[in-house]
């Protein structure tokens, strides 16, 4: 019953909040009148009897502004028309406002960029279960991955640091589905790749490595989804059908999911074909030269417990027995692991250096608009001593004002927040559909995630604490 | 009649203000003057105080208020004590009795 009577008054409250108001203000003025014939009836003279009825029911504005306070819900009663107050008060001040809100967005959005941009290539590039144990291989002395094919198949076999070691090459060719033949950018990949990676089709099936049978054994096309999207109309039934590849027969397979496009985050693949198949795609048997290194990367995921520092060790040890048996081809075999998504330490490294410097970069033009947005609001909050001070009169408490004040602030920051990330929403939106280069299939694939938003917001509420904190 | 007057301990005001309309419908004079009454004049409840606690206390749903007219025909506000206000009271009396004789027990003790 009492939780009812509660919930009521709360509606009350919220919803009739005129007329909840008049009547406190009729229930005083009555109080009033009888204080004061209560003290003509004591024999006081009418103008000292209401004095006195003045002085004890002490400030009238004062005592509503108690009441207001208990009642229930008053605090989202105050807040929203402590909101309102802002807003009225920002429209008045336009050019404050637009000063305020633009140099905000500026610094909001620029931030939102930088970190939308190393949030996407950098903090999480690999849209993979297990991304955090995935290494390539590098050399030793410099900052390349290539391998030949029979090198790769050596480390292959014989490491015992990884779970399978994939390969793979990203090669062009001429791809004749029956109408207009075109270009078509692949990757030749080993047989193991989708079984390494764990990437299960989205449609037929995926080659493994008992595919493999020796050089063009296994003529076999996985699709990538974008490439089945566009040139095959999202055709369920393209599983088995044969089309050829630098006029060489070929099979469709399969679809890869539609989030997998490869493991190089800014190159996506038109297709997927077997490594042992090269010379079909590139003209030319390199699967069994040693001294040519075509193969653009090899990769794997590390065993549990396996440390990237003992990785090292073994291939190394792979290495000296490269060099020992092949001297001719293998001298100076070395290696070390990095990261496969922006091509190892040859863009990683560079790419990172180069992100760390934009995003400190952008941290300082937040820092020069906070100093900027501080001297503002001092010189504001300077003006608005009089509005203060009346309010003080009118039956204001001091956290009253104060939280009108910050109301304010967060409005103002709310403002330019949303206006910086939405212009960084479509700048990261429109350099993710970007293709720099029309021939090559490289994109920059920034869009923005929960992640982006949670900074933008965290920096809007930052930028929030100093513009109150100079108005005490 | 010029009495000490002793600021309410903190919470009492609550109870005494049940109290007061245990004898039937007050309005918010009413409830101040029979307050300063039953407490001897010992207690005066201040505007300030008392419809800030009169309110919260109808949205307790403790007392409940109606418009009415005053012995001089003038519109006043009236609260009464609900059913749940009753039973407020004899909680609070209760806590009340225990608390003043573990106090007087404990000042008697040297």
């Amino acid at each position: 019953m009492p939780l009812l009577t509660k919930a009521r008054s709360f509606f009350r409250n919220l919803f009739f909040f005129d007329r909840r108001d008049s009547d406190l203000d009729q229930e005083l003025r009555s109080h009033l009148e009888m204080l004061i014939e209560e003290n003509i009836r004591a024999g006081m003279p009418p103008a000292q009897a209401q004095r006195a009825a003045r002085i004890e029911l002490g400030g009238s504005e004062q005592v509503k502004e108690h009441v207001r306070e208990v009642r229930l819900g008053n605090w989202l009663h105050s807040v929203a028309s402590d909101c309102r107050y802002g807003l009225r008060q920002l429209r008045k001040n336009p050019g404050f406002t637009a000063v305020a809100v633009v140099t905000l967005a500026v610094a909001i959005g620029a931030n939102a960029v930088v970190f939308g941009v190393l949030n996407a290539l950098i903090l999480h590039p690999l849209n993979l279960s297990d991304a955090e144990s995935l290494y390539g291989i590098q050399h030793g002395n410099e900052a390349s991955s290539y391998q030949s094919y029979p090198d790769y198949l050596d480390l292959r076999d014989r490491n015992h640091t990884f779970n399978g070691l994939t390969a793979y090459n990203a090669g062009q060719a001429g791809l004749d589905t029956g109408e207009n033949p075109s270009r078509v950018w692949l990757y030749e990949v080993s047989g193991n790749y989708f079984d390494v990676l764990g990437i299960h089709p989205y449609l037929g099936r995926v080659f493994h490595d008992s595919d493999e049978h020796g050089a063009n054994s296994a003529p076999y096309i996985v699709l990538s989804y974008a490439y089945w999207h566009t040139h095959f109309q999202d055709d369920r039934g393209v599983a088995g059908r044969t089309v050829q590849l630098n006029k060489h027969p070929f099979t469709i397979v399969g679809v890869a999911p539609p989030e997998f496009h490869g493991i190089l985050v800014f190159f996506n693949p038109d297709f997927f074909v077997p490594i042992v198949n090269q010379e079909q795609v590139d003209g030319e048997n390199l699967l069994s030269t040693r001294g040519k290194r075509w193969v653009f990367m090899t990769m794997g995921h590390l065993k549990v417990g396996v440390t990237p520092a003992q990785a090292v060790a073994d291939l190394n040890s792979i290495g000296s027995y490269l060099e020992k048996t092949h001297p001719r081809d293998d001298d100076q075999r070395s290696f070390t692991l990095a990261r496969p998504g922006l091509y190892g330490d040859y863009l990683g490294k560079p790419m990172r250096a180069f992100m760390t410097g934009l995003m400190m970069l952008a941290a300082l033009i937040l820092l020069a608009a906070c100093a900027n947005l501080g001297s503002l609001f001092a010189a504001r909050a300077a003006d608005r001593s009089r509005e203060v001070a009346l309010r003080l009169a009118l039956g204001a408490s001091r956290a009253r004002v104060l939280r009108q004040l910050f109301t304010e602030a967060l409005l103002l920051s709310l403002v330019g927040g949303a206006v910086g990330l939405s212009g960084s929403v479509v700048l990261l939106r429109a350099l993710s559909v970007w293709q720099p280069f029309s021939k090559w299939p490289v994109h920059v694939p920034v869009n923005p995630d929960a992640n982006v938003y949670a900074v933008a917001l965290l920096l809007t509420l930052s930028e929030w604490n100093p513009l109150s904190g100079r108005r005490q | 009649m010029k009495q000490e007057q002793t600021a309410l301990l903190q919470g009492t005001l609550d109870m005494l203000i049940l109290k007061s309309l245990l004898a039937g419908e007050l309005h918010g004079l009413g409830v101040s003057r029979r307050i300063q009454q039953l407490s001897g004049g010992t207690f005066s409840v201040k505007p300030g105080s008392l419809f800030p606690a009169l309110h919260r206390m109808e949205e307790e749903g403790w007392i409940s208020a109606f418009w009415g007219d005053s012995e001089n025909n003038r519109r006043a506000k009236y609260y009464r004590l609900t059913k749940a206000g009753r039973k407020q009271l004899e909680g609070e009396t209760q806590k009340w009795a225990r608390i003043s004789s573990a106090i007087a027990r404990a000042l008697e003790t040297s």
